[in-house]
């Protein structure tokens, strides 16, 4: 921290001031400069007052003043342009946000909710200027089929045709949108069928480094080639006979979630049946968190399989260089193999978080 | 009374609550607690007397928005006067604020730096505060620029 001192101190002599006040210098002939005065975070501080105008000119000033306004620039129009709110994921409102939106939908139908929604897609895509500066998006889609979307239309009072016939545009407008975000890096998607239409065009988005799907179904079988850091697929499911898991195995990344609870035994024995068919191994994975599927372990009691290594022996081997490893399961049961694992596969391994019971499953006992 | 002493060994007398308006010497007093003990700090005075009984503003109130950009860029009659100093004082009484935590007089500060800024093209910015251009090769510069034209109707 610098002190307050005397202007000796503070780097400021009578001899340097001159460049200060003499606009005419073109170029500045002492070496004291203001931006090596006050430290950066002061500059950030002033910086935080400036329009966005001005900013993009500080942009261009040297490149501390870059590196200083660039991050504001863009904070600002992640949040202004297409961050979506949790709280308006559950409603209708809240394809876009930002700009006070969601207050002018207020007493509009299901129905037409949906086209306004379509239309800002569109809209936003067209614009060139902001939709190169989308970093992060999420888009909220509806699984038009099944029980849960039954019952949640019943609740909220609207027509499941309405909405069967309305969706389809808001997702195509999304689809179509994408190829616009050019510097998309992180992509949520909520509730939706994902097929090979939506892994194409993610395959045209180079700079896509995170990808997340929250309660999506997953449909078709084909095997997007993405080169994710960073995975998270939470709560997935499988629609249709020919659908399996395989497609989610990307083998450039590193940080991954599984969410297999709404999965049966038989597809988490499909998924790594699959990965390793194709050898995929997720060789450069070094996070797994991994929720298993619910009856992971009694179809292997039931079927008597007590001393032959388990499908958790298979799924393991599938990450040899994982180093943190965590599973949220509570009801793992150690009795329904015999055979335990040699931790020996995990060479790397330095943090294994899961429950007394599911640790108790390696061999040998490695403090971690 | 808190007797504050400059770095030039100039000598002040001013009342606790006229100078607990930084936190810094709030701290170093309940440090040292009661003492006759001068308090070795330079000239800031004039602005903790002039907003004496004013609330401090809570502890990190502000810090959820510190990364969100805040507009207003006004400043009061008596702090715009204040403040009018040349350049050099100004980025003194800056670093000082920072210094000694004093967040109103930080904010007022920073503030008008902004205001300095605000409607200059990038060449008037390094003018006005010698900065030289350090990108490499100038071309660069157009570049950025290409990029955040859309900031600028904004």
């Amino acid at each position: 921290m610098r002190t307050f001192g005397t202007r000796k101190e503070a780097g400021i002599t009578d001899q340097t001031s001159g460049g200060l006040h003499s606009p005419r210098d073109s170029e500045p002939q002492s070496s004291f400069s203001a931006r090596k005065i006050l430290t950066d975070e002061i500059w950030r501080a002033c910086f935080t007052f400036v329009s966005l105008k001005d900013l993009s000119h500080l942009a261009c000033v040297c490149k501390l003043f870059r590196d200083i306004s660039q991050p504001l620039l863009f904070t600002s129009l992640t949040q202004i342009q297409c961050l979506l709110k949790k709280k308006d994921r559950r409603t209708l409102v809240g394809f876009l946000q930002g700009r006070g939106l969601s207050k002018d939908n207020l007493g509009l139908s299901s129905v037409q909710r949906l086209e306004k929604a379509a239309v800002r897609l569109t809209n936003l895509s067209s614009d060139h200027r902001i939709s190169q500066f989308i970093f992060k998006f999420a888009f909220q889609g509806y699984l038009t089929e099944g029980n849960a979307f039954l019952r949640w239309a019943k609740r909220s009072g609207l027509r499941t045709e309405d909405i069967r016939s309305a969706y389809p545009t808001v997702r195509d407008a999304f689809m179509l949108s994408l190829k616009s975000f050019t510097r998309l890096y992180k992509l949520e998607l909520l509730t939706m069928y994902v097929d090979a239409n939506v892994w194409l065009p993610l395959e045209t988005i180079p700079t896509l480094r995170t990808l997340v799907l929250q309660g999506c179904a997953l449909s078709g079988n084909y095997a997007p080639r993405l080169k994710l850091d960073c995975f998270e697929a939470r709560r997935i499911s499988l629609a249709g006979e020919e659908s399996h898991l395989a497609h989610l195995a990307f083998p450039t990344v590193q940080h991954m979630a599984l969410d297999f609870s709404l999965m049966s035994q038989l597809e988490f024995t499909d998924f790594t049946h699959h990965v390793r068919s194709k050898i995929l191994t997720f060789q450069k994975l070094s996070h797994l968190e991994f929720t298993p599927p619910e009856k992971w372990i009694d179809a292997g009691k039931d079927e008597g399989m007590t001393d032959m290594p388990s499908l958790v022996h298979d799924f393991l081997r599938l990450f040899p260089n994982l180093e943190k490893f965590r599973v949220f399961h509570k009801t793992i049961s150690p009795s329904f193999t015999s055979v335990a694992i040699p931790l020996d596969i995990f060479p790397r391994l330095n943090s294994l978080s899961a429950s007394q019971e599911f640790t108790s499953m390696f061999i040998p006992d490695r403090q971690i | 009374m808190v007797t504050l002493v400059t770095s030039d060994n100039e000598k002040f007398n001013a009342e606790k609550e006229v100078v607990e308006r930084s936190v810094l010497i709030k701290n170093m007093l309940e440090d040292v607690g009661e003492s006759d003990q001068p308090i070795p700090l330079p000239m800031f005075l004039e602005y903790c007397e002039h907003h004496r009984g004013e609330p401090l503003p809570a502890p990190d109130a502000d810090t959820s928005q510190d990364d969100t950009r805040k507009r207003t860029t006004d400043i009061s009659e008596w702090d715009q006067k204040f403040i009018t100093v040349d350049q050099e004082m100004l980025f003194e009484i800056i670093l000082a604020a920072n210094y000694l935590d004093i967040k109103s007089l930080l904010d007022v500060g920073c503030k008008t730096v902004a205001n300095m800024i605000k409607g200059k093209t990038p060449e008037e910015i390094r003018k006005l505060f010698n900065i030289v251009n350090d990108f490499t090769p100038r071309r660069r510069c157009a570049q950025i620029k290409k990029e955040n034209e859309w900031a600028e109707d904004r």
